[in-house]
């Protein structure tokens, strides 16, 4: 079920949240039981056969998580821990990777046949690593043990399960004790709502409309001009980043709505002046799992293989070529090449997590060779900066969106001139562009629009800065934020309510969220 | 890479809380939304001002059956958009000496109120000596409550249902598909958002169908090939067959029951064939060129097609009428 269809916003969400409030009178436990039992319905509505898989994983890690409890000894603790992830890697291996990897071999003949894709449960990623996390977080004794009916809102509480965020198990589990959880307030009712909404608007108004002509172009790649190609480029960072945003803002606003706050995973990514500034700005909680369980031990792994071969691991070490090459480059590509295979099995995420390596690797380069306040620094406008991190994501995006690399690599081809295909408005296939989205026939009018998306990612404070969600210290100044920051009033009342109508007016029951394949 | 750490929410300060009864009073606008919504549809959409200014011609000529009244048509064809396009009552008449009728609306109009059409037909004109029922070969399935809810589908038939049944039958039928209403509701209210302030349809848009005697023409421009989709597919409903030749064959009614024409590259027409053709009564089963076919919306038979169809009808009723016999 999506947050932006007729069944979620009419029936589930209401009764979700009616049935919620009338059940708060019972206490901690028959909350618990409601948000699990509405978040599996929300699950199962999709296909109720991967509710099996979902309560079958559920039960299976809970299972490893009474072996991973403090009383136990150290070795029986680290090897339940070791088959755990073991067990959640292979399940994710099998629905995600097994098949499309046994078919790309059949395509280079090491296979004699084909085999037929199974479909991949919604959201596995998600809530295979948070279980991970978890479990990982107990043998650490850093999160406590929990009882099935906590650890189970853990896992399927619906407004995270499908695409995240990746909520860490002292965020959530805190909020979930007695005297912590309770009936709906109408204050976070109002925040949470207007949150929602928001997103929704984003994802409707901006992220669906300007959809079709990147849908158009990555479909007909060798019949695109230059014009087409960096209009339809262009548009598609502004889905993504709309689309993305805006399935963050309603998770955010629905779980808000039920009194749970859960951590900011989008922070205006496209006003970053590097790429390590944009991944603690995108996806913000993946970029943290990320950090926390793949790029901190690689890290570790490879300083204990330097101490054993007599290496230093020091600053000064790290400003060497050698140093640099082991201690920053290669944990670097290493995360973001594991970070492209986690978004699919192609071949073109691989080059979007290999890209996104090497940018990262020189942007930590540049640092350690230009530290705070040196010339070159104050030569650099930030502008550019942040130019040039939003051309480099559209290299990168390009691989992301197309369906195979030699779709990606032409497409690229096109946009530095190498190929010569009809203006924009010779492109033949624009006549099937939907009338909610006609705007895109014109050139003049989707550059209009683009600009429109560039004054909103780059002028305007973000979602939450609007709704007061972030410490002060972060807003970034100047801005017009005091002008637009949200309160309780009428105002904001019908202004609110006529963004959820133009939304429901313009919602595309066929829409889906992007990050939802992964 | 060093994600920022931002974690949840800042300033959740209770004391600095709102009152509740103001944030009571600030969702509430919000929730009635909805309700604003469905509630102006109800009103809104079954009627003659939207449907002029839908920009959708197939809704604006939406129950052309139940603007006739005491008509005396010895042929009435009720179907599908197949149906709509693909049969000329002129034509037909000329072929047959027999007055005809087509009734038939696009897909949505049978998805949900059935065969509710022919009953408001012959509730206000004489009983036609012949009732034809022409489906695209996937639609023999009408009773199977599915209903789609892409635009010209299902919104037609649930415009069709408040505006031409009682309220009470219509909001029974749609609480039991609350989606596809809404749906509606949005897809509708999309159209008066889009076209409502502009020009409406000049009203000669409804003699359209009376000048032709019901059919539907559409834009005639030949498909260039064949749609390789294998989706169109449906088992025949052998009740919703059998309801059709049991329940309008008195009075002197003679019922036929076809199968509209597919292209001949239609990667479905073996399945049609072995599935679907037994059970109707144009056997041998037409195929046509794709040229024949137009290049708007599904295949519906184009100027060139259409007298084909047509004459395959004739052929069919000039063979009842000269028996004498029941089909």
């Amino acid at each position: 079920m999506l947050f932006v269809s007729n069944p979620f916003l009419f029936l589930f969400l209401p009764v979700a949240v009616i049935g919620y409030q009338l059940l708060s009178r019972f206490g901690r436990n028959a909350m618990l039981a409601w948000l699990t039992a509405t978040s599996l319905f929300f699950y199962g509505y999709w296909n109720p056969a991967y509710l099996i898989l979902l309560c079958g994983s559920i039960a299976m890690n809970f299972l490893f998580s009474l072996r991973l409890v403090e009383n136990r000894p150290e070795a029986s603790r680290s090897r339940w821990l070791t088959i755990a992830i073991i067990a959640n890697l292979g399940l994710l291996a099998y629905f995600k990777y097994l098949f499309p990897v046994l078919n790309f071999m059949h395509r280079y003949r090491v296979l004699p046949h084909s085999f037929v894709d199974v479909m991949l449960p919604l959201g596995i990623s998600f809530f295979t690593f948070t279980q991970i996390a978890y479990l990982i977080d107990l043998r650490q004794d850093v999160a406590k043990p929990q009882g099935i009916l906590p650890y189970s809102v853990f896992v399927t509480l619906f407004p995270h399960l499908i695409a995240g965020p990746i909520i860490h198990p002292r965020e959530l589990m805190p909020q979930l004790e007695q005297g912590r959880i309770g009936p709906i307030r109408s204050d976070n009712l109002a925040l949470g709502l207007t949150w929602f909404i928001l997103g929704m608007g984003k994802k409707i108004l901006i992220a669906d409309r300007l959809a079709p002509l990147p849908d158009l172009l990555y479909a007909h790649p060798h019949e695109a001009g230059v014009a087409t190609a960096w209009l339809g480029a262009i548009c598609y960072n502004f889905q993504l980043y709309f689309d993305f945003s805006g399935y963050s803002d309603m998770a955010l606003g629905l779980a808000r709505i039920f009194g749970i706050e859960f951590p900011i995973n989008f922070h205006s990514p496209y006003k970053s002046q590097g790429f390590i500034e944009f991944w603690g700005r995108w996806h913000m909680t993946l970029s943290r799992y990320i950090n926390a369980y793949l790029f901190t031990p690689i890290v570790q792994g490879i300083q204990g293989w330097r101490a054993v071969r007599g290496l230093k691991n020091n600053r000064a070490t790290v400003l060497t070529l050698p140093g640099f090459a082991s201690l920053v480059a290669t944990p670097t590509l290493l995360t973001m090449f594991l970070a492209g295979v986690w978004h699919g099995a192609g071949l073109q995420f691989l080059c979007f997590g290999v890209l996104h390596g090497i940018y990262l690797t020189i942007n930590h380069a540049w640092r350690l060779l230009t530290p705070e306040g040196s010339r070159l620094h104050r030569k650099v406008p930030p502008a550019f900066m942040v130019m040039l991190t939003f051309l480099g994501f559209i290299v990168t995006e390009v691989f992301f969106r197309a369906d195979r690399v030699h779709d990606a690599v032409y497409v690229l081809g096109t946009l530095i001139g190498l190929h010569h295909g009809p203006g924009f408005h010779g492109f033949q296939y624009l006549a099937e562009l939907p009338s909610t989205s006609s705007f895109l026939g014109d050139a003049a009018k989707t550059t209009a629009a683009i600009c429109c998306c560039f004054f909103i990612v780059w002028a305007l404070p973000n979602t939450q800065e609007m709704l007061d969600q972030i410490p002060h210290d972060q807003v970034r100044l100047p801005s017009i934020l005091p002008q637009l920051r949200w309160r309780i009033s009428m105002v904001w009342s019908f202004g609110v309510a006529a963004l959820f109508c133009i939304s429901l007016l313009l919602l595309d029951g066929k829409a889906r969220f992007l990050y939802f394949q992964f | 890479m060093s994600p920022s750490q931002t974690s949840t929410v800042a300033n959740s300060d209770d004391a600095s809380a709102p009152q509740p009864g103001r944030a009571w009073l600030y969702v509430l606008p919000i929730l009635l939304v909805p309700v604003v919504l469905v509630l102006t549809a109800w009103f809104v959409l079954p009627t003659e001002w939207f449907r002029m200014r839908s920009g959708n011609t197939y809704l604006a000529n939406l129950g052309y059956g139940t603007k006739l009244h005491g008509r005396t048509c010895d042929i009435l064809i009720y179907g599908d958009s197949s149906g709509m396009a693909g049969i000329d009552p002129l034509l037909l008449e000329q072929q047959t000496g027999l007055k005809a009728c087509n009734i038939a609306e696009g897909v949505g109009v049978p998805e949900v109120v059935h065969l509710m059409p022919v009953d408001d037909f012959l509730a206000h004109n004489a009983r036609p000596r012949f009732l034809l029922f022409y489906f695209s070969p996937f639609n023999f399935n009408m009773f199977n409550d599915h209903w789609n809810d892409d635009l010209i589908n299902s919104g037609e038939g649930i415009s069709y249902l408040i505006e031409h049944e009682s309220t009470g039958f219509a909001l029974r039928t749609l609480l039991k598909h609350p989606t596809s209403y809404l749906s509606w509701v949005e897809s509708g209210l999309r159209l008066v958002l889009l076209h409502g302030m502009g020009k409406p349809y000049s009203p000669d848009i409804f003699k359209l169908r009376d000048e032709t005697g019901g059919r539907f023409v559409f834009p005639n421009k030949p498909r260039p090939a064949c749609d390789p989709s294998t989706a169109y597919r449906a088992l025949p409903d052998l009740a919703f067959l059998s309801y059709m030749r049991a329940h309008y064959a008195t009075g002197g009614t003679q019922v036929i029951v076809d199968a509209a024409p597919t292209p001949d590259c239609d990667p479905n027409l073996a399945y049609y064939r072995e599935h679907v053709i037994p059970y109707v009564d144009n056997k041998p089963y037409l195929t046509l060129p794709i040229s024949e076919f137009s290049n708007f919306g599904r295949a519906h038979p184009n100027d060139t097609g259409m007298p084909k169809v047509t004459a395959m009808v004739a052929t069919q009723i000039n063979a009842l009428a000269h028996s004498g016999g029941d089909n």
